[in-house]
């Protein structure tokens, strides 16, 4: 008992949940900033224009095809580099997942859109709406609730996928348990604290998702019906 | 002339739809649109709002030429407060009880008053005997149901003209029945309508001129009282028989 670094882990309880609150802090910022801007840019998405469309299409496999962490690389010390600035490692990390959320949301509520029948838009059109007034209260209306459980989903995807923030030091929850690792490590080589102290990150992660992932699994259940 | 079409065409493609078509309809005018599938009458009806672009010929609303080139969006959203449409498959907005369903055009586009808009379409609702149902949402409704209150939502709008492109061809039969009897009671009220319908009794008793069209063209125009007893060409004769022989 002694060598298991649970009063190890109980001592940091303070910074870890700093850690944890900077992870949730950049996945709801980025969430909601997501769900904006990719309401926004689906509903750009099914506009007929083809140079539009391309350069959009490219940009979504972009960010659905590269990894995350390139991102964040490239976004952290490319643009260091390149525009000579500080960059914050917080600002970087809600910019790249907000750019990936966006573009998620986007291709799915711009799917949403063009698989509603064609006649909901001439049914609009032959009333005399306007191109934003069928947007606005015919066809988003439609597609909001179907849209909701794939973004509880993504939210899952982001809380867990932030950790990887760590990368370029934001000291989110898994670097600062590193830390503690380090330091107990440091002070008792006999300590268990790698185990335990994953096994408390394992059960953090589960105590977040999971009643996202049961909200989700809810909301499709009542979507389908 | 409240409308008036002059040399019309329409081709997809390399396909000719509607071939130098030409008719005029007088205010409080109704007339039937009938031809095989196919034979470009819905096509014709859709040209007529902008939901299809023209390739040819001339639209006039109220002799103000409507068809005029490179007229966009905002062009037809003017022309189609004046020319209703109720289309085949009803086209509620599911999301929307009929009362909102009904109340948007006049509220959103018409910039009407909502209490306003809710009194006409109550009573358009009344005439058309679905009063009780303005709080439903479209899936709670019969088809019969769904298409009354798909008409409704086109006479709030107030248009000159409405188009009925087929508005009973989903039904099942017990269902036609009271759609075309509203469509019967606002011809009694002097709408003008021109209808594409396969229901030719109905054709017969409710129009005042029959368009008949074969292969993208207008075949013959005739009263309906003519048309179905002898009609002037040969081509009306033989549709007339393959349906005779269809209901025999």
């Amino acid at each position: 008992m002694q060598n298991s670094g649970i009063e190890n882990i109980i001592k940091a309880f303070p910074q870890l949940l700093g850690g944890i609150s900077v992870t949730i802090k950049i996945s709801i910022i980025a969430l909601v900033l997501s769900v904006i801007l990719g309401f926004t840019l689906g509903v750009i998405m099914t506009f007929k224009n083809r140079l539009l469309q391309g350069v959009l299409r490219i940009l979504l496999e972009a960010f659905r095809l590269i990894h995350p962490i390139i991102w964040l690389f490239i976004f952290f010390f490319g643009a260091a580099y390149v525009l000579n600035i500080n960059t914050n490692d917080v600002v970087v990390s809600i910019l790249v997942f907000t750019l990936w959320g966006t573009f998620e949301t986007a291709d799915l509520v711009r799917s949403f859109i063009t698989s509603l029948p064609k006649s909901q838009y001439e049914s609009s059109m032959a009333l005399g709406l306007s191109r934003p007034q069928m947007y606005i209260f015919v066809l988003l209306p439609q597609v909001v609730a179907r849209t909701i459980p794939s973004i509880v989903n993504l939210a899952t995807r982001l809380i867990k996928t932030t950790t990887l923030v760590y990368l370029i030091g934001v000291s989110e929850v898994l670097k600062i348990s590193q830390n503690i690792i380090q330091l107990t490590y440091y002070r008792n080589p006999n300590s268990y604290i790698p185990f335990t102290m994953y096994l408390f990150l394992l059960i953090i992660y589960f105590i977040i998702c999971y009643p996202l992932s049961l909200l989700a699994r809810y909301l499709e259940k009542k979507a389908m019906a | 002339m409240l409308l008036r079409v002059k040399n019309l065409k329409k081709s997809f493609g390399s396909d000719t739809v509607l071939d130098d078509i030409s008719f005029d309809v007088k205010k409080g005018e109704v007339i039937a649109i009938l031809g095989r599938s196919g034979c470009g009458k819905s096509t014709l009806l859709r040209c007529l709002n902008g939901l299809e672009r023209i390739d040819g010929g001339e639209i006039f609303l109220e002799e103000a030429l409507i068809t005029k080139s490179g007229a966009g969006y905002r062009h037809w959203t003017e022309i189609r407060k004046k020319i209703g449409m109720v289309f085949q498959s009803y086209d509620l907005f599911p999301h929307m009880n009929v009362l909102n369903n009904i109340i948007l055009g006049p509220v959103r586009v018409e910039k009407r008053s909502r209490k306003e808009a809710v009194a006409e379409a109550l009573k358009h609702l009344e005439r058309v005997g679905l009063l009780e149902k303005q709080s439903s949402f479209p899936r709670e409704l019969s088809g019969g149901q769904k298409q009354r209150a798909a008409i409704c939502r086109a006479l709030c709008m107030n248009p000159q003209i409405i188009l009925f492109d087929e508005v009973t061809a989903a039904l099942d039969p017990e269902m036609v029945r009271e759609v075309l009897d509203v469509i019967k009671g606002l011809r009694d009220q002097g709408l003008t309508m021109l209808i594409v319908t396969h229901e030719m009794a109905f054709a017969e008793k409710v129009a005042d001129k029959i368009i008949f069209i074969e292969n993208g063209k207008i075949i013959e125009t005739n009263t309906p009282e003519k048309f179905f007893s002898s009609p002037g060409t040969e081509e009306a004769k033989r549709f007339l028989n393959l349906l005779g022989n269809q209901a025999g």
